[in-house]
């Protein structure tokens, strides 16, 4: 989170930890693509996804898609001019590829590509979600017009099982001092593709009136630690 | 997929801006069998209707889900050049071709084997009945929202019967007086109101048998609810009064911290003020009455029973100011309009489920409430859990209770996400996203408002929601000035909570100006995307419609078009399609007009068969500009509830504008048709002349000249002349026109003599919009040549 001020909040299980919000570079091989549940299937208690942690929540991230089928998406995209045909090549397809990952390692259920181009650099967005119910996983990218260079910009990244967030909120709240969420509900979850496996920013709000307290806290799952919060002060 | 992309990319390289979508949903088909998906559609449809293959060229296609199974399938439209009608194909995987019924089919099938509870209730409720099962004590009872089969159409038909000295086209009157509108509406809005109650006494006996109790039913809405036991929603579910259960969500304010006071540059300053329409204002806490909305709150409502007002930030009166604040340097959009201030009681958790924002609004838009004519909503509910009820409660106030509601898009920090936020992902829900227009008046600066990392306004349509099955969907629809705005009482922020109710007072200023809009909502969206003329770019200097939309509102534009039938820069039509209507709207146009046509209809919220648990689209209807020039611009999204074409006239003439019916479910459908003719405003003017006021002119020095500062058209003997001063004649002379350099050229038939001369230019010269130039007189004097 460039640019945010972070302040410190006492933590009662642990040191902080600092943290910087990489953009991924690692690539572990891919996992291989799944088949997709339909997405009205009827609500067990098992986990939906086939994470192969034994309870089902920690993260197996993987990177799905091979450069051919980014492409692929890339010339189906019907948005109004579709992605920018300079930049539908082998190596942008296969960057994207590579920096492309899940939570389980598998394809999404839907996932969509969109991009523009200005006269320096070109956006692209990549969307999915793993199921009904799940968040979108978002992925936004800056190509060099000049260089041919692929950065990864920013990531937003929902496509976590749902049911997560209500053991993260735990851990956060058991690990914090009482009065630092008092009033604050937890809205959503962010997971961390690699190296930052199993870290999930949480972001908690009022939903009060401006000047109301918020506080973004990122949480360890494995270790069941907070390791930073940011009270975007 | 290479060639099919081609053809995509064909039709969209002629359209200089068009909807659509952002997103495709890609998980591409796999081609089925040897014949392309085309060319198999193509065949499909020739055994179907007739002809041969090759009356029916693909007119647009995508990958797309059928939501009930995830199963992948191919959609095509295709042109029928026989009749002039759309087709809509699908075909899956296996290679297997039909119409919309082929996806209809599936999804009934996949219902069959699902019970009541799986198949009514929404993701999230069926999350919290299953984790109720498997814990360990006594449940807590749920806050849940029931949608109910209730027979409106009955009740409003019973109004309209009653009423036969009225003009209803459809089920909307068409009356061109606010009084008059207002006092139909509530004859129409009592009958639903009493259909809903009877439909809802049955639910609640059956609640209260289970123990559980409803907690408020809609007065505008179908949608009851309910706190009842986990163990009790399955049998609920049973019930076929009840079409679709969900869990209640929860809402955020769409804004930002406050950021250092610059003045925006959106006041309109015209005299446009919206007089009479009453705007309700939906938040937590109340606005306040005092300093500049002073006088212009004229009703408030609390559902807790107590007016409460923001200790902190205050948000409504910043929200309201953007509308109406009518005092000091922080003037609003239309500061004749009055606000109706809506709350509830503040926030709290308890206070900002649904049930406290639905029953605000429920007042808002009540005859005896608020009885307001646009209802502005800053607020963003989480929609990454499912709970959609708020954005179906939306669109039903927009189709039933024809009020024009205008949302937030929401911003980054609120929910720590892209997405657009609830209810500004409703179909009929006018939704609004974020500019930063740096603080100037000049629009070049202008950028979207994206920061990733920091905050900016949402814009993602996500690829698995039900109503994006197609994956074309795209909101938000327009977008207006959201940063750093002071609005009234110097108050300042930045969000799209401010960029939202900027939109609703230009809105305000079209229903004052065209009060029939009042009574169609649809009708007025079109005229506002239709006159959201200026484009915005990306931060990095692209135009991308999935952040932009349409383009930012003009109020002077939207004004424009909100003229009934075909005006020198705009107009629009509304009216009601049966099946097989397809209209057409001739308009006059001038070479170097960038038309903007927008078409825009609603979702239902009401009726059987709805398996999508979300209201439904019941038509797909389609645009067609054709131009003088026979060259042909569509736009033919699937998922949308308006479609939008924007391109540039290459000489003048007659386009015509054609509403299309792709897929036509229901009876009927009322409709708005918007479009704009932008072109420069602004006189021609003279860039250089010879000879100059008061020169000495030597005689013989022909020609006499002036060079315009743009083309224009109209010059002549007649609108160039040449007099002369001393014995008050004209002075024959041939006069010409280069249209290269922009220059007439005047010629004396005869050498003229020393003396006082006399040129005038008269405004029967005009440039290429008609825009005339001012007459112009001045004088020289003519000497002898040395």
């Amino acid at each position: 989170m460039p640019g945010m001020a972070r302040r410190r909040w006492f933590v009662r299980s642990g040191a902080l930890t600092l943290f910087l919000l990489a953009a991924c570079t690692s690539q572990p091989p891919s996992s291989a693509p799944g088949s997709v549940a339909p997405s009205l299937a009827p609500i067990t208690t098992a986990p939906a996804s086939g994470a192969p942690s034994p309870d089902g929540t920690l993260a197996s991230p993987g990177t799905p898609y091979d450069a051919t089928e980014v492409l692929a998406a890339m010339r189906d995209s019907r948005r109004p001019g579709g992605v920018p045909d300079e930049l539908e090549t082998d190596a942008v397809a296969a960057a994207l590829a590579a920096a492309l990952w899940t939570w389980d390692g598998q394809q999404w259920a839907a996932w969509s590509v969109g991009g523009s181009c200005g006269p320096e650099t070109c956006s692209l967005d990549v969307a999915g979600s793993p199921s009904t119910g799940a968040g979108t996983d978002l992925y936004s990218f800056v190509v060099d017009r000049v260089g041919g260079g692929v950065t990864l910009s920013s990531t937003d990244l929902h496509g976590h099982p749902p049911g997560l967030d209500a053991r993260l909120d735990a851990i956060a709240r058991g690990a914090l001092e009482p009065a630092a969420l008092d009033g604050l509900r937890l809205v959503s979850g962010r997971w961390l593709p690699p190296p930052d496996t199993d870290r999930y920013w949480l972001a908690y709000r009022s939903g009060g009136e401006e000047g109301a307290p918020r506080l973004d806290v990122l949480v360890d799952l494995a270790s069941g630690e907070v390791l930073e919060v940011d009270d975007g002060s | 997929m290479r060639e099919a992309a081609r053809v995509r990319r064909l039709a969209a390289a002629t359209v200089v801006a068009g909807l659509l979508s952002g997103a495709v949903s890609v998980t591409p088909p796999a081609t089925s069998g040897a014949r392309p998906h085309a060319a198999a559609a193509a065949d499909f449809l020739a055994a179907r209707d007739g002809g041969r293959a090759a009356d029916y060229p693909l007119l647009y296609e995508r990958s797309a889900r059928i939501p009930a199974t995830g199963e992948s399938v191919w959609v095509g439209k295709l042109w029928d050049r026989r009749s002039g009608r759309l087709e809509i194909v699908y075909r899956d995987e296996a290679g297997a071709v039909g119409g919309p019924e082929l996806v209809r089919g599936r999804v009934r099938a996949a219902h069959a084997l699902l019970s009541a509870f799986d198949r009514k209730a929404s993701h999230g409720l069926r999350e919290a009945v299953s984790r109720a099962a498997v814990s360990s004590g006594r449940a807590r009872p749920l806050a849940v929202a029931a949608w109910l089969e209730v027979d409106l159409d009955a009740a409003e038909a019973a109004v309209r019967t009653a009423h036969p000295e009225v003009a209803w086209i459809g089920d909307r009157p068409l009356l061109n007086d606010l009084g008059a509108v207002r006092r139909l509406r509530a004859e129409l809005w009592s009958a639903r109101r009493d259909a809903i109650a009877t439909a809802a006494l049955g639910v609640r006996r059956a609640v209260e048998r289970a123990g559980g109790r409803i907690a408020y039913v809609s007065t505008s809405a179908p949608i009851v609810f309910l706190d009842i036991g986990p163990e009790v929603v399955a049998g609920i579910a049973e019930r076929a009064d009840v079409v679709s259960l969900g869990l209640e969500g929860t809402w955020q304010p769409a804004m930002t911290s406050a950021a250092p006071a610059i003045e925006g540059n959106w006041t309109s300053g015209s005299g446009d003020s919206g007089a009479g329409v009453r705007v309700g204002v939906v938040e937590y806490h109340n606005v306040r009455r005092n300093g500049d909305l002073s006088g212009k709150v004229v009703k408030s409502y609390s559902t807790s029973g107590r007016l409460a007002f923001s200790p902190t930030f205050d948000h409504p009166t910043w929200v309201a100011g953007a509308i109406a604040g009518h005092g000091g340097r922080w003037r609003g959009v239309a500061t004749g309009a009055s606000i109706v201030s809506a709350g509830t009681g503040g926030y709290s958790p308890s206070l900002a489920y649904d049930r406290a924002i639905i029953r605000a609004t429920d007042w808002a838009v009540s005859p005896g409430g608020g009885n307001a004519d646009i209802v502005n909503t800053s607020l963003v509910q989480d929609t990454s859990t499912g709970a959609e009820e708020a954005r179906r409660y939306f669109d039903s106030i927009v189709d039933r209770d024809g009020r024009l509601a205008v949302s937030a898009a929401g911003n980054y920090v609120n929910l720590g996400s892209w997405a657009v936020g609830s209810p500004g992902t409703g179909y009929n829900v006018l939704t609004v996203g974020g500019v930063d227009d740096q603080g100037t008046g000049r629009r070049r600066d202008d950028r979207i408002w994206y920061a990733p990392g920091s905050n900016g306004s949402n814009f993602l349509d996500r690829p698995s929601d039900p109503w994006n099955a197609h994956g074309d969907y795209n909101k938000p629809n327009l977008v207006a000035p959201a940063v750093n705005v002071r609005t009234a009482n110097g108050l300042a922020a930045s969000g799209t909570s401010v960029a939202t109710p900027i939109v609703a007072g230009v809105a305000a200023q079209v229903l004052s100006n065209e009060p029939v809009l009042a009574a169609w909502p649809e009708a007025a969206r079109a005229v506002l995307l239709a006159g959201a003329v200026y484009r915005v770019r990306m931060p990095n200097g692209s135009w991308n419609v999935d952040h932009e939309g349409v383009g930012m509102i003009s109020a002077v534009w939207a004004n424009r078009v909100a003229n009934a039938g075909d005006n020198r820069l705009g107009g629009y039509r509304l009216g009601e399609l049966t099946p097989g209507d397809q209209p057409v709207q001739e308009i006059a146009v001038l070479a170097g007009d960038r038309l903007r046509v927008a078409l825009a209809w609603n979702s239902q919220v009401t009726g059987s068969g709805n398996l999508d648990l979300t209201d439904q689209l019941r038509a797909d209807l389609d645009l067609q500009v054709t131009d003088p020039s026979g060259r042909v611009i569509g736009s033919y999204s699937l998922d949308n509830a308006y479609e939008f074409v924007e391109i540039v006239m290459p000489s003048g003439g007659v386009a015509r504008l054609q509403v299309l019916q792709a897929r036509f479910d229901g009876a009927s459908e009322t409709y708005g048709l918007a479009w704009a003719k932008v072109r420069e405003t602004d006189p021609p003017g003279i860039r250089a002349r010879e000879p100059d006021p008061d020169d000495r002119w030597p005689a013989g020095r022909d020609p006499l000249w002036v060079r315009f500062d743009e083309r224009v058209m109209g010059v002549s003997g007649t609108t160039f002349r040449l007099r002369n001063l001393s014995t008050g004649t004209r002075v024959a002379a041939t006069v010409t026109y280069q249209g290269s350099t922009r220059t007439a050229f005047l010629v004396p038939d005869r050498r003229i003599r020393p003396g006082r001369y006399q040129l005038v230019l008269r405004s029967g010269i005009t440039d290429r919009a008609l825009n005339p130039l001012r007459t112009t007189r001045w004088n020289f004097r003519v000497i002898r040549p040395r």
